[in-house]
């Protein structure tokens, strides 16, 4: 998978980039408009991160052209400003999804994940890991083919974790993914454990190895 | 005091007190005038009398025809004296008019002479019922002038002076109803007076500057805010990194936890200061019917799906569909009712009322330590919960107060009561 992290902020494109990259991901990042405007011009990537407040030009005029010059790359809009207005022109224009600064990046992993998905499955959703298979159009999950129920915060953190395999993701990024405006009224993040424990054992249930661990106070893991 | 009546007051009371000193002194001056006039009358009188006798001194029977002229003559008496002096004595008495059968104030002039070496006694004396007459009218004729002048001065400088200050009035009201935030120049017209234009231009100039000030201000919060997202994003971005690395010690894990929960903080801090500044400077205008009761029941399944706690109690009538904007309520309805979820140990104690226009929230607790008014402050905390930035009620009031919704605080029978009343 390629990805574009066009963001003018050379020390938080990095970050982007070393979280984001592996061997299936592989980031490149632009620091200009210009540099911007070639890159998309020439490559072809499956999730373009964009930032609209770029000093030298609008990042939305980037989404034009992008239309413009008819690419089907996925597009998540990360900006400080979350303006509303940004949101619906951003999306109009034909951006994937939206994402305000400042995120955890267990959160940016978890979007561009759902983008390329998305893309590459043309809607029919699927997300898989050993016994696990995830149907997200249906929102139905099966492990070894048995269908497990799960409640919606269930669903929504063991998506989470599979989109964040072997990192380390803190509470607060879980909580703020699960709960998302209310996180920022909600002051202990004390409901998460007993959303893992529940997880963990259905999972275990159903005859899963215990892929997700505890690391010391940080947060959890999902280890392959 | 009104202006007007200042101006009043001075010259009434120094009317006033020119008319108590004034008339009295100008009569008693026109009655010692009068009286002096008379006086040289009498004394001319006496002189003349005095002199033509002596043209009769070689009559012999001069005392005779000196008792028939004192007989005969009304207002002269002349009486033998057994002594005398040079001196003359002037002196007002009422006496018996026999004619007109009253007694009259009359000017009497008491003199002695000697004619053929016997003294005699001469009292001559004037009516003064005319010269008092006179100073009667004259007296009344000067206090009705005044009273005329005084009144009609009133009358004149009472509505000159209305017409002159009304450009002053008309100033005063438009400065009473001007309100900084509504970003209106100060209209006025032109006068004819120089000093109101100059008031008017000064006080023009005054609120554009104040204007300008206040909207730099209003932007300056926004804009720091915005500023701060991104160093927050950064470091949050090198936090998630540092997580990441498997040759942390406990004590290092710890520490980049609690890091990271600092840095959440901050940023929630951050995000709730953009909004309340955003919502000050009116960014959410957009109207649209929003049902009140639907985002209830949707923030308390999603409280209870992340929490998994029990029920609160929540009576509400069918939807109740309001016109608003549709976010600041969500964020108002969202804030209350988490507000009270956070402070409430058992949830099913929290009764939630949506009634007639009015929602309700209670729940059981202990009494606010500083007093009722403080709760919407921005940054007042009641909890010691530190990650709790203090804005959330206070952005329930400036939602509140932008929208003209009522909101009100009650703490009774061990139990807290929020109502907004929309």
């Amino acid at each position: 998978m390629k990805v574009l992290i066009v963001e003018d902020e050379i020390e938080l494109a990095q970050s982007m980039a070393k979280f984001l990259g592996s061997e299936s991901f592989i980031c490149e990042q632009a620091h200009y408009y210009d540099t911007a405007l070639d890159k998309i011009t020439v490559h072809d990537y499956d999730c373009i991160l964009l930032d609209i407040s770029l000093p030298d030009g609008n990042g939305l005029l980037l989404l034009e052209k992008l239309k413009a010059l008819k690419k089907n790359n996925g597009v998540i809009i990360v900006s400080a400003k979350n303006s509303i207005d940004d949101k619906i022109n951003g999306l109009n224009l034909g951006a994937d999804d939206y994402l305000a600064k400042p995120f955890h990046m267990a959160e940016l992993a978890a979007r561009v994940q759902a983008v390329v998905r998305r893309r590459l499955f043309n809607g029919r959703d699927i997300l898989e890991f050993n016994e696990i298979k995830i149907d997200t159009a249906a929102m139905a999950v099966t492990i070894s083919e048995k269908a497990v129920p799960l409640t919606r915060k269930e669903y929504e953190l063991l998506i989470f974790l599979l989109s964040n395999k072997n990192k380390v993701i803190s509470k607060n990024a879980i909580a703020e993914h699960l709960t998302g405006d209310i996180a920022e009224v909600m002051d202990n993040f004390d409901f998460i454990y007993a959303h893992i424990k529940n997880l963990k054992k259905k999972l275990a249930d159903a005859g899963c190895p215990d892929y997700i661990k505890t690391i010391y106070g940080l947060g959890y893991k999902f280890t392959t | 005091m009104r202006l007007l009546n200042v101006n009043l007051r001075s010259f009434l009371y120094y009317s006033l007190l020119l008319v108590l000193i004034g008339v009295p002194l100008f009569f008693i001056t026109i009655r010692e005038i009068l009286e002096q006039e008379i006086d040289k009358t009498l004394h001319l009188q006496r002189e003349e009398f005095i002199n033509h006798l002596r043209n009769y001194e070689y009559l012999e029977d001069l005392e005779v025809d000196l008792h028939v002229f004192d007989e005969l003559a009304y207002d002269i008496s002349i009486q033998p004296a057994s002594s005398g002096s040079k001196d003359e004595f002037y002196e007002t008495t009422s006496l018996y008019d026999s004619i007109d059968r009253e007694a009259k104030p009359y000017r009497v002039a008491t003199s002695y002479f000697i004619v053929k070496g016997k003294w005699y006694k001469l009292i001559m004396r004037m009516s003064l019922v005319e010269s008092e007459d006179l100073v009667l009218v004259i007296g009344l004729v000067q206090t009705l002038l005044v009273l005329f002048l005084l009144g009609g001065f009133l009358l004149i400088n009472r509505s000159l002076s209305k017409k002159i200050w009304q450009p002053f009035y008309k100033t005063l009201t438009k400065l009473k109803a001007y309100e900084l935030n509504k970003s209106e120049s100060f209209q006025y017209e032109e006068t004819r007076i120089d000093e109101f234009d100059d008031l008017n231009a000064a006080i023009r100039s005054l609120t554009n500057k104040n204007m300008e000030v206040f909207q730099q201000q209003k932007e300056f919060i926004e804009n720091a805010s915005h500023e701060l997202q991104t160093p927050l994003a950064i470091l949050q971005s090198k936090l998630d990194l540092l997580m990441q690395d498997e040759a942390l010690t406990e004590e290092q894990a710890a520490l980049v936890k609690d890091m990271t929960n600092t840095n959440q903080r901050l940023s929630k801090l951050n995000k709730s200061l953009l909004l309340l500044s955003k919502i000050e400077n009116q960014q959410f205008i957009d109207k649209e019917d929003v049902d009140i009761t639907q985002i209830l029941r949707d923030t308390i399944l999603n409280y209870q799906e992340l929490t998994a706690t029990t029920a609160p109690n929540i009576l509400t009538t069918s939807p109740f569909i309001l016109q608003g904007n549709k976010v600041l309520l969500e964020i108002l309805v969202n804030n209350l009712v988490l507000n009270a979820f956070q402070h409430t140990t058992h949830h099913d104690q929290i009764k939630i009322k949506l009634q007639d226009g009015i929602l309700t929230i209670e729940n059981p607790g202990e009494p606010f330590k500083q007093g009722s008014e403080k709760i919407f402050e921005r940054f007042h905390k009641e909890s010691t919960n530190r990650s709790s930035t203090g804005l959330g009620l206070a952005i329930v009031k400036k939602i509140c107060d932008l929208s003209g919704y009522n909101l009100t605080y009650a703490y009774q029978s061990g139990a807290h009561y929020f109502r907004v009343k929309f």
